[in-house]
Parts: structure tokens; sequence; C-alpha cells
């Protein structure tokens, strides 16, 4: 491909962790390109056009042409910088197979049940819906100890981690907001150092959501108030917006929840896959 | 061309996912050992192959597992690079769409007929027929931008995208059969209606498709199964 002229575009909304999954390739990759924020309740005529099959974000558009569901951009993106940056997808045919197969895991397998644990009020079911997700998390665990790297595909992030790199800001926040832990170092030593490791990696460090906006954003599950095991008094979310998660108020409106692990299927009406 | 003697494919005959990858081995000209699978008795092999979804096909190649039809699919397609002709289009925008619609295939179009081959009422059936007639029209723009006025989805020769939405078709006719709905029509999608034609006459796939009377008889299977 011809990169002297090249315009690249992200069309894409704050907390959307599809969006991050974009951003850290197209920062894997060292290219130049124009963020703009969309407002996804009163969506650009150039989001329209660039996704009439969809509406969502994120869409990639280079030189004008559209790209969009963000693993396909992934794709896209190793594809069409494949002389820079580092590799998103390794090399060997049967490596890529892997590498989608358990990019496709994340939101078939794991998202679901780790979205059911965050929003279900207390009692057996949490229980039962915890006893799932660490199921799902039992089997990512494995194969990232069985590979013995420092991520999924080797030293560097790759397209699994992508896939799975949300998690490792979303899980820790669900667990502050609900009180309960989910991924401790006891019961998931590689995963655990995954995470650390790669929130700090150098594509990814500088392209986090703000968390503090983030947990305020009306992120909350539809609480009942034994829901969670803190006090009004010691939670880390303000009370104020504590009150308005029930009923819709003129922030929550404005800062859309971060579906991040998006309900029954996988995807919900504001962000793309 | 061989299939250096170690490559199997786990699969069930009536299966549109197991037929997609038997029609992209079928273009390559790779030989196999196919393994037909009980889905309602699931076997050993299967198990052990696809721990996570146990589903079909798998393609196993020097004893290593690949699961999900579309990434077996590219699989091949890197693989077996030098056999022409290639599955994937070259130019990475071109692929990047043709990703695009695939896994739109799979998402929106599988899951509405799907849904109406095990719909419980005639109501529940409508539904997901008129679903199955929304993702075709989509489709049917699709293929007006895609083939850029030529015979297939990939330009001249069938590819990727044609694998994805041609492996269906066989399904399309069972539907036809079963319950007398017409899913490709020349009125509503004429280009599509002629490009299945010509699909369907593809000498690279049409020995992997089966007869509609299977189809039928695990549809009814399913029923039996699923609608109470």
């Amino acid at each position: 491909m011809d990169h002297q002229q090249e315009k690249v575009q992200l069309l894409g909304m704050w907390a959307s962790p599809y969006v991050y999954k974009v951003k850290w390739a197209l920062s894997i990759k060292g290219v130049e390109y124009e963020y703009v924020e969309e407002d996804l309740r009163n969506k650009s005529s150039q989001l329209l056009e660039h996704n009439t099959v969809h509406k969502k974000v994120p869409v990639l558009v280079y030189n004008g042409k559209p790209v969009a569901e963000s693993d396909i951009i992934v794709e896209f993106i190793d594809d069409a910088w494949s002389h820079r940056g580092g590799r998103i997808l390794p090399e060997d045919p049967h490596e890529r197979a892997m590498a989608r197969f358990w990019a496709r895991f994340v939101p078939d397998k794991l998202s679901p049940p780790i979205w059911k644990w965050f929003t279900t009020a207390g009692g057996e079911e949490q229980d039962a819906a915890r006893e799932a997700a660490m199921e799902q998390l039992r089997v990512l665990e494995e194969e990232l100890a069985n590979g013995g790297n420092e991520f999924f595909a080797g030293d560097s992030v790759g397209l699994v981690d992508l896939s799975l790199g949300a998690l490792a800001y979303v899980i820790p926040m669900y667990e502050e907001i609900i009180g309960e832990r989910l991924v401790t170092e006891e019961m998931f030593p590689s995963l655990y150092a995954w995470m650390g490791r790669f929130l700090a990696a150098p594509p990814v460090k500088d392209h986090l959501p703000p968390m503090e906006e983030l947990k305020l954003s009306g992120s909350l599950p539809r609480a009942t108030p034994g829901r969670s095991r803190r006090t009004a008094a010691n939670s880390p979310v303000a009370p104020s917006s504590r009150r308005h998660c029930c009923r819709p108020s003129l922030r929550w409106q404005r800062n859309q929840p971060p579906k991040v692990v998006g309900g029954g299927g996988r995807r919900d009406t504001l962000h793309g896959r | 061309m061989a299939g250096e003697g170690d490559l199997k494919l786990l699969g069930l005959l009536v299966s549109p996912f197991v037929v997609r990858v038997r029609m992209a081995l079928s273009m390559k000209g790779v030989s196999y050992e196919y393994i037909e699978v009980d889905v309602f008795n699931k076997s050993e092999i299967l198990l052990k192959s696809n721990p996570v979804h146990e589903k079909v096909p798998v393609l196993i190649h020097h004893g290593k597992p690949i699961c999900e039809s579309l990434a077996i699919v590219e699989y091949v397609d890197e693989v077996w690079g030098g056999a022409a002709p290639s599955i994937l289009p070259a130019d990475p925008y071109e692929r990047a769409i043709a990703r695009f619609w695939a896994a739109y295939i799979d998402d929106k179009l599988f899951p509405a007929w799907i849904g109406a081959v095990k719909a419980a009422t005639e109501e529940e059936k409508a539904e997901k027929v008129s679903q199955t007639l929304a993702a075709l029209a989509r489709l049917e723009e699709a293929f007006a931008k895609c083939s850029n006025g030529k015979a297939f989805f990939g330009g001249d020769t069938v590819g990727y995208l044609d694998l994805a939405l041609g492996c269906n078709l066989f399904w399309f006719e069972t539907l036809r059969e079963m319950f007398d709905v017409e899913l490709i029509d020349e009125g509503r999608t004429p280009l599509l209606a002629s490009w299945a034609q010509r699909f369907g006459e593809a000498a690279a796939v049409k020995d992997v498709v089966p007869n509609v009377d299977k189809a039928v008889e695990h549809a009814k299977k399913m029923r039996r199964m699923f609608v109470h």
C-alpha cells in the first residue's frame, strides 16, 4: 500500500473499550491519525455514512474508505502497516489461527459471564455468575501459563492481548465498585501478572480511558441496596451518582455506561465489536 | 495436491460451516481424511480437539487442531498459499471488507435462518424469515460494491466472501422445500440470484455440497430435539 499521502481517521467514543483496542493497535504501528469523538446519542452524518450497517464506533477511515468492527480494524491495521511496528498477528499460520480463535473467546465466552457477575444483585445467582466467570478465566489462565510468554503470543502485545485488554482495567474497576474480587494473584497468577504488564506496555499505557470518569459514568449495575458489600460511606463512588444509577440523570445520559462486557450478545446498541 | 498425509477434518455433513471449509480445501486441491461426527453424541476426538466450543468443523493438521470455520479458511489459504487461486483478496482494504461481510453472514444471517428452522410457532418463523430477508438485502448491496460488475464477490473467481455465503445456499433450498419460502429471489435480490446460480455451478465447490434431503432430515431431527 502507498503510505505517502495517507489520511487516517478514527471515529470513536471515550468510554468504548473497542475504540481503545483500535487505538492500541494504531499505537503498536506508530500510525498518525485524527481522532473524532462521536456523540452516540446524536450520531454524526459521517459515522452514519461510514458504518451504514451497524452505525457504531469504532470506525477507521483510511483515505476516505471506512473499516468497521474492531477485530477487523485491528487485522486491517496489521495488514496495511505490515512493514513497520510490531506484528499484531503471529507469522506462523497455525499460530495465527489460534490467535483468531482466542480473540473470539473473549467476547463469546468470557465477557458475558463477567457482565452477569457484575450486574447480578447478590445471593446465589451472583455466586453462580461468579463461578461461571471464573471457569472461563481458568481456561485463559491455563492458555497463558502454558505459553510461558510475557503476552499471549510472545514478548509483545498482540491480537489476543488486544482482545482481552480492556478487561485489564475493567475487572479491577468492577471489583472496586461491588467490593468483591474476581481475579486474585492466588487464583490466577499468570492472568494477574499479565494484567499489570498489559497496562504498563508502551502501546497501551498512554491510551487508557479516564478511570474516575468511567466509574462515575453510570457503569453501576441497577443495584439493590444489599448488592454491594460496602456501605455507602466507604464506597468509592460518590453517593449522588449512586442515587442516579436507577433513574437517568443528565450526567448519566451524557456519559453512556461502557457496556464493556456487553450483555447477552456481543453487541449492544452503542458500541461496535 | 496432497494434504501431506496428516490432514483430518472433523465435521457434520450438513453443517454450512463444515461445507465452507470443504469448499476451501477443494479449491486448493488438498486431500484430507474426513471424519463425520455425531453432534448429538459428541465423540472423544471432538471434545479433545475443541474443548472450548465442542463444535465442528475442526481441522487437524500435523496433530494440531484449528477451530472456527473462517479462521480455518484463512489458515488453508495461508498454508497452501502457492496453490491457485488465492481465497482472500490481496489488498488489505478489500480483505477487511470481505472479513466484515463474512462476520455479518455468521452473526446476522445465520442466526436468522437457523432460527426459522427451529421456530416453534408460525409467528416466530415468519419473524426469522423476515430477518433473513433483511440480511440478504444488505448482502445484495454488498455484492454490488464488492464484485465491481464481476461474477463473484471475489471478482472473476470464487473467493472468501463467496464461500462465506455460498455454503449456506443448500440450506436455503432446504427451507424452500420445508416451508415453501424463497429466500434468494430474482425479484428482491437479482444480483444474488444470478450469483447463486454461478456459484452452484462452480467446479471447485459443487462436489462438497450435500443433498438437500440430508439437510431436511437433519432439520427434522433438530426440531424434534429443540422444539417442544
